[in-house]
């Protein structure tokens, strides 16, 4: 098997890529790295 | 680039860890025997143990970058609930973290011989105030086998990365 993008693999650049403006719910310890 | 990686541990040659490892560009085989399900990654030659032979989680693993994976089978959907990580991960290049408290659950489903549907859940209270969930997917690669992929041998792109 082999991940189905084409090009760059995006989800190993940006795992939220096809999230709502690729934003994930961090918190506020997550924010501050 | 100024976010290029330089401190993503696979571009030190290191495991990227779950999920990451299965959105690298290099195929991975998933063998399937009564009790295991094993991927073998060719990405740093990297593999995964899924123990299906109804085992739970264990309580506190030795936290390792890959985790420690057990499956059930829901009809045909696998799905396969991962902890024990270290917090040396990181989810992708962005630098999206993962801690020792990351669970990761991925339902696994076959669409049709060529296709492999996945849904990934990350869940990691320290990092995330809520869990989230991406769904990806694989193609098959028939007639073909993994290769060698020996990354640290004249590795001459990581002194060049900038960034974080």
């Amino acid at each position: 098997m082999v991940p189905l993008a084409n090009g760059i693999p995006k989800y190993v650049l940006n795992l939220a890529a096809d999230l709502p403006g690729n934003q994930v719910p961090l918190t506020p310890w997550a924010e501050a790295l | 680039m100024e976010t290029s990686g330089k401190d993503y541990p696979a571009s030190r040659c290191l495991p990227p860890g779950v999920p990451n490892i299965t959105f690298a560009p290099h195929p991975f085989k998933i063998i399937q025997m009564p009790g295991l399900v094993v991927i073998l990654h060719e990405a740093l030659m990297t593999f995964r143990q899924i123990f299906i032979d109804g085992r739970a989680l264990p309580e506190e693993a030795e936290p390792t970058w890959m985790g420690y994976s057990v499956g059930t089978w829901k009809g045909n959907q696998l799905v396969v609930q991962t902890t024990g990580f270290n917090d040396k991960t990181w989810l992708d290049i962005t630098g999206h973290p993962a801690t020792e408290a990351l669970k990761v659950t991925e339902r696994f489903s076959r669409r049709d011989l060529g296709h492999l549907d996945l849904e990934i859940t990350i869940d990691d209270a320290k990092a995330y105030t809520r869990p989230w969930t991406v769904n990806v997917g694989a193609t098959l690669l028939p007639d073909t086998e993994l290769i060698e992929f020996v990354c640290n041998e004249n590795e001459k792109d990581q002194p060049h990365l900038v960034g974080q």
